[in-house]
């Protein structure tokens, strides 16, 4: 854990430890950011790697209090990476609305539930929409080169 | 009227019996399909099986022609993108919610959603109105309890008796509003004093009513 807070870096607050929320803070606090990283499983942040030099707090990421006690007032980025869509977009939605938060991502496995988080500004990104593109890039430069 | 009810379990069935003997057409999403067969069998109404977070199986269920959603469900979260996509989507004007942590009333509020109860919070009310004694008959919070009106019968043992209300010494940000005497209704000034078997309506803020009611009543009440 950090002595000093790093002044001119970024808050970055990612709720859920799992694969995508560890990786995401260990790499963000690789760069120099100033990550806290939520998760209501204790087991969950203990998957963290040894040299993630951020912050760790257990707890309901969809609970207000449990948010604020993670800085989300003074948070620029918010990233929902949980397992849950329903949960992914609740949070976000708190973040954005509650709190202000000027950059709030959200996991959402579900295409069709972009049309909650768009309208209010919550970036959503789907890994099914993600993985449709990779294999249409390789399916692609497979025709090219037959 | 038409409504859609979205999960809930046992609560649904009293709901669907309740919303029945009032003739509305009643529609049911839940994602368990005995839980649904059941409900549609004893029933007759429509009951869609699927996740009612999902914008298709909203639409399946006509959610566009609905007068009323209500989410039932176990997960606030889900309820919240039921209430959601059912007002943006499907532009259904009233949206309930059933929520199981009641900080979470502010933010439904915020994102649209029209009412919401908590279950936690009216027990927490109840519990709030049991404990107060026999002679204070009724309780009304306004304003999320910030304000409260109580009435309060006086017996002979209460403090308040035979004095003045200027000298009794109400704390700031409360007063007895009316005074019920038999068949006399009086709006009590500072002189007027108070009687054994008196109705008196006190009107004060959450924080001093205790203080207000252990000055009228002998007995402290329990918070």
């Amino acid at each position: 854990m950090k002595l000093f807070k790093k002044e001119n870096h970024r808050n970055i607050v990612i709720v859920g430890c799992g694969r995508l929320g560890s990786a995401l803070a260990s790499n963000l606090s690789d760069q120099n950011e100033n990550v806290l990283i939520v998760d209501c499983n204790e087991e969950s942040l203990e998957t963290l790697p040894q040299t993630y030099g951020g912050f760790s707090l257990e707890g309901d990421g969809t609970d207000t209090d449990i948010l604020k006690l993670a800085g989300i007032q003074k948070a620029d980025i918010l990233i929902a990476a949980t397992g849950d869509d329903n949960t992914n977009i609740m949070i976000a939605q708190i973040a954005k609305e509650c709190f202000g938060v000027k950059t709030v991502v959200a996991r959402v496995d579900d295409t069709s539930s972009d049309a909650v988080c768009s309208p209010i500004g919550i970036m959503a990104i789907s890994p099914a929409l993600l993985l449709f593109n990779e294999f249409k890039k390789v399916l692609g430069k497979n025709e090219e080169s037959t | 009227m038409n409504i859609l009810l979205v999960e809930g379990n046992q609560k649904t069935k009293f709901l669907i019996k309740a919303l029945q003997t009032n003739d509305h057409h009643v529609v049911v999403v839940g994602q368990d399909y005995s839980w649904c067969k059941t409900l549609a069998d004893t029933f007759e109404i429509t009951a869609i099986c699927g996740d009612g977070t999902k914008p298709y199986i909203l639409k399946d269920a006509q959610a566009n022609k609905m007068d009323i959603v209500i989410a039932l469900g176990d997960e606030d979260s889900a309820n919240l993108i039921v209430c959601e996509l059912a007002k943006t989507q499907f532009h259904v004007k009233n949206v309930y919610a059933v929520i199981n942590d009641p900080k979470n009333a502010d933010l439904f509020k915020k994102l649209g959603v029209d009412k919401c109860v908590s279950t936690v919070q009216l027990f927490a009310e109840m519990v709030e109105q049991e404990s107060i004694e026999d002679n204070i008959k009724k309780y009304l919070p306004i304003e999320n309890g910030r304000v409260v009106i109580c009435e309060v019968i006086l017996d002979e043992k209460s403090p308040a008796l035979n004095k003045k209300l200027w000298e009794i010494g109400f704390p700031p940000q409360s007063m007895i509003s009316c005074v019920i005497r038999g068949e006399q209704t009086i709006i009590p000034q500072g002189n007027t004093k108070l009687s054994a078997g008196d109705k008196a309506i006190v009107i004060s803020s959450s924080e001093v009513v205790n203080q207000v009611l252990s000055i009228l009543t002998l007995k402290k009440s329990k918070r």
